[in-house]
């Protein structure tokens, strides 16, 4: 056999060998896919979702509300109120989530506009029903849910 | 369009009605059935309609007034629906034990089977609540109106003029309760109405 005959032989078959590697290799990652995509059911889907939905920034809902009370009441006794009812019906822990605010109280039109979490919205409205059942509130009236505070102070003001 | 509201159940007394029916305007609610009414009134733009409560106890055949029939249970004893009973009545009144109660389960079957509308007081529910109680069994019932096996209806249930609250924070309450918006306003605009349609009202 010649010389280039051998190297030639020799580069042939380290190609081959290269091949039977990389086949190898294609087939140990085509396993470990199937595997990882098995392992995606429903579950984890459902877990990866809640994480990314934690992640996502809370957007503010602003209540528009109707109110009546037997006793005249400033802004400030109508969050403390609020402020207590919540925390006695949810917990401190919800509180700090929803953190609601008395934004505007109009003792003229009985409107008040209530800042919350969107995802505790009616959590409010149940707290302020709980107000009213406990005669702190005559009235409870919801208007309107809206997603800026310009929006709501022109709904309380106009109507 | 402007949802009509029915409160399926009241029990504020009557010497409370006018003020009870200025409420009833000022929250959109278009019917109330009291109780201890005897005939059907229109006082503003509030329709008032009797009730006749029926328990296990009750004698069937005395029940003859034009009214919405509700049978009221307590307890899963006290539930027993007969046929009798179940030719009279309009719709079955759940509360106490057996909303609090997780054994209620059997109860519950009965009730998809007989296929009345199921009436729940949201007094109650509240009452429970702030007594930190145990609601599995209204869970349970909320499931299987969930999966449209029964059909519920939520009425206020006050005794008092502070426990009207506006339908919103009905609706809230069952939102919170973990029902869908579809179902949670059914149960409060639509299965009512239909409830007493069912009736003759």
């Amino acid at each position: 056999m010649d010389l280039p005959e051998v190297i030639l032989v020799l580069v042939a078959s380290t190609a081959l060998a290269l091949a039977l590697v990389a086949i190898l290799q294609l087939v140990i990652l085509k396993r470990r896919i199937e595997q990882v995509l098995a392992g995606l059911n429903s579950k984890v889907l459902k877990h990866v979702v809640k994480s990314l939905e934690k992640r996502r920034k809370r957007k503010n809902r602003y209540l528009v509300v109707r109110l009546a009370t037997s006793k005249n009441v400033s802004l400030n006794e109508l969050q403390k109120s609020l402020d207590e009812a919540f925390i006695e019906l949810y917990g401190k822990k919800n509180y700090s989530e929803a953190s609601p605010k008395v934004l505007y109280y109009s003792e003229k039109t009985s409107k008040a506009i209530i800042r919350v979490r969107s995802h505790r919205k009616w959590s409010v409205f149940l707290v302020l029903a709980y107000l009213e059942r406990r005669d702190l509130l005559s009235y409870v009236c919801p208007e309107r849910i809206t997603g800026t505070y310009k929006k709501a102070k022109k709904y309380a003001e106009t109507t | 369009m402007r949802i009509k509201y029915v409160d399926i159940s009241n029990k504020t007394p009557l010497s409370a009605l006018n003020q009870l029916v200025e409420k009833a305007r000022a929250y959109d609610y278009s019917t109330i059935v009291l109780h201890g009414l005897t005939t059907v009134e229109t006082l503003g733009d509030v329709r008032l309609v009797p009730r006749t409560t029926i328990d296990y106890k009750s004698n069937i055949q005395a029940v003859k007034s034009k009214s919405l029939k509700v049978f009221s249970a307590k307890t899963p004893e006290e539930l027993k629906l007969s046929n009798q009973v179940l030719s009279v009545l309009n719709a079955v009144e759940v509360g106490g034990k057996l909303l609090s109660d997780s054994r209620s389960r059997k109860s519950y079957v009965k009730l998809v089977n007989v296929g009345k509308p199921v009436i729940l007081n949201a007094s109650e529910i509240i009452d429970l609540m702030l007594s930190g109680r145990d609601l599995s069994g209204l869970q349970t019932l909320l499931s299987l109106y969930e999966k449209s096996q029964i059909t519920i209806a939520l009425g206020s249930g006050a005794r008092s003029l502070s426990e009207v609250h506006h339908p919103t924070t009905y609706y809230a309450l069952l939102l919170e309760l973990g029902l869908s918006e579809v179902k949670a306003l059914s149960a409060l605009a639509a299965n009512p109405a239909s409830i007493l349609r069912g009736a003759g009202f």
